[in-house]
C-alpha cells in the first residue's frame, strides 16, 4: 500500500508550531471560544474546559505573529465520568478600530462614551456525567471577572489553581439567564434588574446611593454561592465574585423574549403574534403603528421597543 | 525633579515636596484601583486627586472601562460633568421610550446589535441576507428604517459563520468550500494518473457593513486558508482585532489550529496548532491503489 503526500507550502517558513494541551473533546463540541479580554490579551476556553488559556497575541511589523500562552486558569476539577461543553462566551462588544471615533461622528445621535474595555465574560457551561451510560446535563453560567484574570496572571505560574483564583474571581450560577448589558448583567425582566460585578466601579460611581423614582439599588452582596454536582471533584462549587442590583421600577421586558442592551440602549423584540395575544404596558400608540405595518402587506414578523439612556445631553 | 530633591535638607526629600503639577503628572499613571487607594495615604494626596478635574476624569474613565466621543477642545470639567450625568442615568436606570418599530424577520434570534446598530442576518435562503438600523441616526418616535442588504457574492454553500465588525464597517463571511487536490496515482498496471480527493478550506469574504459590497480597504476580498486533509467540517469561531482577524479552528479530531488573517492586505498566518501545511493521505483510502 503506498501513500501519497503532497506537501503544501506556506508563504511563512518559520511556523510557529505549537502543542495545544487537548484532552479529549466531545464530538458535540465547537471551536475553541476566543475573548479578548485585554488589548492583546485573549482567553481561548476549549471544549472539556478544564481550563482557561490565556495568550498573548504579539504582531510585529518584522516579524510573524505569535500567540504565546501566557498561564492557564484551572477551572474546578471534573470526576473522570463527567465532561463539560462550553456553549457559548458571552461579553460586552466593545471596538478594536482606532477609527471609531471618527466613524460616528456622521452619526444624527452621538453617544457620548463608549465601552474601551471589558469588565466581566460569561460562560455558559454544559456539564454531563456518564454515571448511568447516559449523560444527565447540568447547565450553568459563570461570571468571570477580567480584572480577577488580570490579577491571576503572573510569569512565574504556568497553571494557576482554581482556588487561587476562582472563588474570589468569578460567580457560578445553576441558571442561563445572564444577558449583556454594556458593562452590566441583566439577570430579571419583570422588573428589569441590572446586575454591577465591578464593586470598585458601584463603590466609586454609587457614592450618591439615593433611590429615584425609576430605580432603587440592592446592598451589595458579598456572600458565596454555591453550586452543587456530582460531576465535580469536589461536588461543590463556592464562588463569591461580589455584584450589586439595580431594580429598574417601571421598565417591564416581561413580554420580549429577546433582549440585548449596551451602555446606550435596550432593545427589545417579540413576535408580532405575541403583542396581540398578550397585555403590554405600552402606550396606544404602539398597538395602531403595529397595525399600521400589519396592513402594509409586508409581511411583518416582529415588534421591537427601543429604549435610550436618558443622559440629558446632546451633543 | 533632582533639582526639587536636593533643593532641601535630607529629610525633606519627599514625595510631598514636589510640585502639585508634577504630582498630578505621577499620579495620572497610576492604574485606577492604585489611584482610588492613594487618596486614603495622606490629605494633601487626596485633596489632589479629588481637586484635579483631570485625575477624577482618568479615575472615572478607567473605573467606567469608556472612552469618549466627545470634542477634544471640550475642556474636563464639562467632561466630568457629562460622565457624572452618564453615570447616574445607569445608577438609576433612567432610560426613556425611543422608538417602537416592526420588523420583517421570521426569526427574531438572529438579532445581534453592536454600537447603535440593531442587525439581523437571514441564512434561510440561498444567499446571505442580513439588514440593519441604525437607531443613532433614527428621529424619536418615528419609523425606524431598515436598510436590508443581499449579499450577491455569496452562493451555496451559506456562510456558517458571519461577523459583524461595525466599528470597522466591515462583514466577515466564513464558509466552507471544497476543492479537488489533483493526486499522482500511481496503479497495479503501471498506469500513470491523476485522481482526486476533496477537502474543505474556509474561505473569508470581508464586504463593506453599510452597502453590502466588497470592503474598500481590502485588497483581498476573498481569503482561503489553507486546506487539511480528510477535513469534512469544521468548527470555527473568530475575533475581530483591529485590522486582523484571529481564527480558531477545531477540526473533527478536536485538535485547534489559529490563524491570523489581516482583512486589510489579506494576509493568512498560521500562528498555533498542529502542523497546516502537510497534506496526507490516509492509507485505506479508496483512490489509493497498490503499486505493482
Amino acid at each position: 500500500m503506498q501513500v501519497c503526500c503532497l506537501c503544501l507550502r506556506t508563504q511563512a517558513e518559520s511556523l510557529k508550531l505549537r502543542n495545544l494541551s487537548d484532552r479529549w473533546t466531545p464530538l458535540w463540541g465547537g471551536a475553541p471560544k476566543l475573548t479578548v479580554i485585554d488589548n492583546n490579551l485573549i482567553a481561548v476556553i476549549k471544549d472539556s474546559a478544564s481550563n482557561i488559556e490565556i495568550c498573548k497575541l504579539e504582531v510585529a511589523a518584522s516579524s510573524d505573529p505569535l500567540l504565546r500562552t501566557i498561564c492557564f486558569l484551572d477551572l474546578p476539577s471534573l470526576t473522570s465520568e463527567a465532561s463539560c461543553v462550553l456553549s457559548s462566551a458571552m461579553k460586552e462588544w466593545v471596538p478594536t478600530s482606532d477609527h471609531h471615533a471618527r466613524s460616528s461622528s456622521s452619526r444624527i445621535h452621538q453617544v457620548s462614551f463608549y465601552s474601551s474595555t471589558v469588565g466581566t465574560i460569561a460562560l455558559l457551561l454544559d456539564y454531563r456525567t456518564y454515571s448511568k451510560g447516559a449523560g444527565h446535563p447540568f447547565k450553568c453560567t459563570m461570571i468571570i471577572s477580567v480584572a480577577a484574570i488580570l490579577s491571576a496572571i503572573r510569569s512565574d505560574v504556568r497553571n494557576v489553581p482554581w482556588k487561587d483564583w476562582g472563588p474570589s474571581g468569578t460567580r457560578l450560577y445553576d441558571t442561563t439567564l445572564q444577558k449583556p448589558a454594556g458593562p452590566f448583567w441583566i439577570t430579571d425582566f419583570s422588573p428589569l434588574v441590572v446586575r454591577d460585578y465591578d464593586l470598585l466601579r458601584a463603590r466609586y460611581t454609587h457614592l450618591a446611593t439615593e433611590d429615584t423614582p425609576s430605580s432603587h439599588s440592592k446592598p451589595p452582596v458579598f456572600s458565596s454561592t454555591e453550586v452543587s454536582g456530582d460531576h465535580w471533584e469536589a461536588g461543590t462549587v463556592e464562588t463569591h465574585l461580589p455584584y450589586r442590583d439595580i431594580v429598574a421600577n417601571d421598565l417591564d421586558f416581561r413580554h420580549f423574549p429577546w433582549i440585548m442592551a449596551d451602555r446606550e440602549w435596550i432593545v427589545g423584540i417579540m413576535a408580532l403574534v405575541s403583542l396581540i395575544l398578550f397585555c403590554v404596558r405600552f402606550p396606544a400608540a404602539i398597538l395602531i403603528a403595529c397595525a399600521r405595518a400589519m396592513t402594509t402587506g409586508r409581511g411583518n414578523f416582529g415588534y421591537c421597543v427601543s429604549c435610550r439612556l436618558d443622559t440629558g445631553h446632546k451633543l | 525633579m533632582s533639582r526639587y530633591l536636593s533643593s532641601g535638607s535630607a529629610s525633606q526629600r519627599t514625595l510631598l515636596n514636589l510640585s502639585t503639577e508634577l504630582l498630578i503628572q505621577i499620579l495620572s499613571y497610576l492604574p485606577p484601583a492604585d489611584l482610588f487607594s492613594v487618596q486614603r495615604t495622606c490629605h494633601k494626596i487626596r485633596h489632589i486627586v479629588v481637586g484635579t478635574t483631570y485625575l477624577q476624569y482618568i479615575l472615572r474613565t478607567q473605573i467606567n472601562g469608556v472612552d469618549d466621543f466627545l470634542p477634544p477642545d471640550l475642556p474636563y470639567p464639562e467632561r466630568l460633568k457629562l460622565l457624572r450625568r452618564h453615570e447616574k442615568s445607569w445608577i438609576g436606570l433612567q432610560f426613556n421610550l425611543f422608538a417602537e418599530f416592526t420588523t420583517n424577520v421570521p426569526q427574531p434570534d438572529c438579532y445581534t446589535f453592536r454600537d447603535g446598530y440593531l442587525i439581523y442576518e437571514d441564512l434561510s435562503g440561498t444567499v446571505l441576507q442580513y439588514g440593519y438600523t441604525d437607531l443613532c441616526s433614527a428621529a424619536r418616535n418615528e419609523e425606524v428604517p431598515w436598510v436590508h442588504i443581499t449579499m450577491t457574492n455569496t452562493h451555496l454553500p451559506l456562510p456558517s459563520n458571519v461577523v459583524f465588525a461595525v466599528d470597522h464597517n466591515l462583514v466577515v463571511a466564513v464558509r466552507y468550500v471544497s476543492f479537488p487536490i489533483p493526486i499522482f496515482v500511481l496503479t497495479s498496471h503501471r498506469q500513470q494518473g491523476y485522481d482526486s480527493y476533496d477537502t474543505v478550506r474556509l474561505e473569508l469574504a470581508f464586504s463593506e457593513f453599510t452597502t453590502g459590497a466588497p470592503h474598500p480597504l481590502s485588497s483581498t476580498h476573498i481569503v482561503l486558508l489553507p486546506p487539511f486533509a480528510g477535513f469534512q467540517f469544521a468548527n470555527v469561531d473568530t475575533e475581530v482585532l483591529g485590522d486582523h482577524i484571529l481564527i480558531s479552528v477545531r477540526r473533527q479530531t478536536g485538535e485547534a489550529s489559529f490563524y491570523l488573517v489581516s482583512w486589510i492586505t489579506g494576509t493568512v498566518t498560521f500562528v498555533s496548532g498542529p502542523c497546516a501545511s502537510l497534506l496526507s493521505l490516509p492509507q485505506n483510502s479508496g483512490r489509493i491503489s497498490e503499486a505493482s
